[in-house]
């Protein structure tokens, strides 16, 4: 918008400009034409009164030398014909001009031979002289060319001063809505709080209230779906509750355990979409992978050491952003860890191996390997002094994120995990 | 025998918790209002109050608050809420501690158990004291032969626990009922690692215990060393 604002008032200023310098730079043309010739003139009428001067006080014809003497130095370009031939001054071209004012009577001017020459008749006893004057193409055009300059200069500052101006006038209507612009973007990505200053043209300043309108509505309904959500879950606690009483009653262990199991499966559902309807609704958090597993790591070497367990740890030295809350990732990696510690004894190694690229998380163990007929990710398959939730959690996580999770033999014989978060978050890295 | 008065509006929750805490030695009556409640606690003097927030003739924080204009006696909240804000809300207005729905019988007992140790047999808010350590409740720091120990919050809820129940072996499942809350979900590693860093910051290991002992197959004691 303000580069077309600029280009039109470009345009615009560029033909006014135009439309005053051009005739006036003519003007300026013919006034110094004239300047020049007028004052040609004049000498001429001052040499033609010398002149005739000159004549009236001779007792006879006076002589070319007498003449010569009366009239002093002439000027370049200035000549006096006398009848005979006889001339006086230094004359360049001229006979045309000279031969029709003497044989006419009357003075002859025309532009020849780059110059105007004027031809001036004096009529004196022995027949018709002639003053001849001569004004050269470059005193004609004297101060032509920095008068033009000067217009075109000005025309040039005309022009430049009218684009700063419209620059400074798009700004002001361009700006607003480049902000508006990126609040909408921002808003777009969950950040409700976001609101634009009310500046700018009147109509830029209607849309942007109405954009803070709009945002504030937003931000009120979506609270009260979420906050619904919330208390619908809550709400359903306490039916749940009675459920896990009752089947803490039932007298077959096996079905009191199953049920009871499923009464956990439940409450965690519930859990989760409380979690997600609570959920800040700001841009998605990010956090480094690397960082995590390294922290996590720190915190369960200590049970590693108490269980003789060889921990090892590959993390790359730069950031591995992932789009995740650092509580929510650090809770995969402890699942993670947790799965190894159920599944594999005391003694058993294990390596958490972070890939850049990917990003991903390969946990691997020295245990004896997956069991074929178990799939690790299935809800409440553990039964190992774990609810199971964990794994299944960790995919549901990663395939949230565009990624996944999958079980595969370890290259040293046992189990490995494999964790992607699907496309980096590298762009929208917002940690410190 | 310690009496217990349950207001729970919903009927079958009620019977079965009440059942639960009767099963557990407990002299229960129960309310299915918050007035009836209110009366109950007045005209019996009751040991301990677990009252349930969701009441259908008053909200259940207000009647705590009536019963604290009255009463002393110690107060479970059960709540279907377990944000920071209401539980920090509750504990302000007078709750001696709450559990979240959906409870266990067994997390149910284990909780009128604690607050009822804490209310008898010790002071409520006095120190907890086993050997060398000495935890304090309402500062929430432990010290160990004197010195102030390091502790994450976990830490300090398991160390607690553990020490209100000294010389009892606590379950991995009790602990993350009672600690994290989760009677049947969490991992019991989660109790291992906290275990783990627990006995790291009390200067010993599980070959060598001093005041941690495992109880393998069956759980954990804290005992004095």
């Amino acid at each position: 918008m303000r580069r077309r604002l600029r280009v039109l008032v470009l345009a615009v200023t560029t033909l006014v400009a135009t439309a005053f310098v051009v005739p006036l730079g003519i003007l300026v043309v013919r006034q110094a034409d004239l300047r020049a010739r007028t004052a040609a003139e004049r000498q001429a009428q001052d040499v033609a009164a010398t002149l005739v001067g000159v004549l009236v006080a001779a007792s006879g014809e006076p002589s070319l030398e007498e003449v010569s003497a009366a009239l002093g130095p002439l000027p370049d370009g200035v000549g006096v014909i006398l009848p005979g031939d006889g001339s006086i001054g230094a004359m360049t071209g001229g006979e045309a001009v000279v031969a029709t004012a003497t044989t006419e009577g009357r003075a002859v001017s025309a532009y020849v031979n780059g110059g105007w020459e004027l031809a001036f008749p004096v009529v004196i006893r022995s027949g018709v002289a002639a003053v001849w004057v001569r004004v050269p193409d470059e005193e004609l055009r004297s101060g032509v060319l920095p008068a033009i300059g000067l217009l075109v200069a000005l025309g040039a500052v005309l022009v430049g001063v009218a684009q700063l101006l419209a620059d400074r006038l798009g700004r002001s209507m361009t700006v607003p809505m480049t902000e508006l612009a990126a609040a909408a973007r921002r808003l777009g990505a969950g950040d409700l709080d976001t609101r634009v200053d009310v500046v700018g043209p009147p109509e830029v300043e209607a849309v942007s209230e109405s954009f803070n309108w709009l945002a504030a509505r937003l931000e009120v309904l979506l609270a009260a779906e979420r906050e619904s959500v919330a208390d619908v879950s809550h709400r359903l606690r306490t039916p749940l509750t009675s459920l896990r009483l009752q089947a803490e009653r039932i007298a077959d262990p096996a079905e009191r355990e199953s049920i009871l199991g499923q009464v956990s499966r439940l409450d965690a559902g519930i859990n989760e979409v409380i979690a997600d309807a609570r959920r800040p609704s700001e841009a998605p958090a990010t956090a480094d992978l690397a960082a995590i597993v390294s922290g996590r790591a720190r915190f369960w070497r200590v049970l590693a050491d108490e269980q003789g367990r060889a921990m090892t740890v590959e993390v790359p030295s730069v950031r591995v952003p992932v789009l995740l809350a650092e509580k929510e990732l650090g809770a995969m990696v402890d699942a993670l860890i947790g799965n190894v510690f159920t599944h594999t004894p005391a003694g058993a190694g294990f390596s958490m191996m972070v890939e850049e690229d990917g990003p991903g998380l390969i946990v691997s163990d020295s245990g004896a390997g997956w069991d074929s007929d178990i799939d690790p990710f299935e809800r409440g398959s553990s039964g190992r002094g774990s609810s199971g939730l964990g794994l299944d959690i960790v995919r549901r996580t990663a395939e949230r994120l565009g990624g996944n999770a999958y079980a595969m033999d370890a290259p040293q014989g046992g189990a490995s995990i494999v964790v992607r978060f699907g496309p980096s978050a590298a762009g929208d890295w917002v940690g410190g | 025998m310690p009496r217990v008065i349950l207001v729970e509006d919903d009927h079958t929750i009620r019977r079965l918790a009440a059942d639960a805490l009767a099963r557990a030695g407990f002299d229960v009556d129960s309310a299915a209002g918050a007035m009836e409640g209110l009366q109950l606690v007045v005209k019996d003097h009751p040991d301990l109050v677990v009252l349930d927030l969701g009441l259908p003739d008053l909200d259940g924080s207000e009647l705590l608050r009536m019963i604290r204009a009255v009463s002393q006696v110690p107060v479970i909240v059960a709540t279907a809420r377990e944000d920071e804000g209401s539980m920090v809300e509750l504990l302000d207005a007078g709750a001696d501690d709450y559990v979240v729905k959906p409870y266990s019988g067994e997390q149910l007992t284990a909780r009128v158990r604690a607050v009822l140790r804490r209310g008898g047999t010790e002071t409520a808010g006095a120190d907890l004291v086993v050997g060398g350590l000495v935890l304090s409740v309402t500062a929430r720091d432990v010290r160990l032969d004197g010195e102030l120990m390091d502790l994450s919050p976990k830490e300090f809820d398991l160390l607690r626990v553990l020490m209100e129940r000294r010389g009892e072996v606590v379950t991995k499942r009790e602990l993350l009922a009672d600690v994290w809350r989760e009677p049947y979900g969490g991992s019991e590693r989660t109790v291992d690692v906290h275990l783990s860093w627990l006995r790291k910051k009390l200067g010993e290991t599980a070959s060598e215990p001093r005041y941690l002992r495992t109880v393998h197959g069956v759980g954990v004691k804290l005992v004095e060393p």
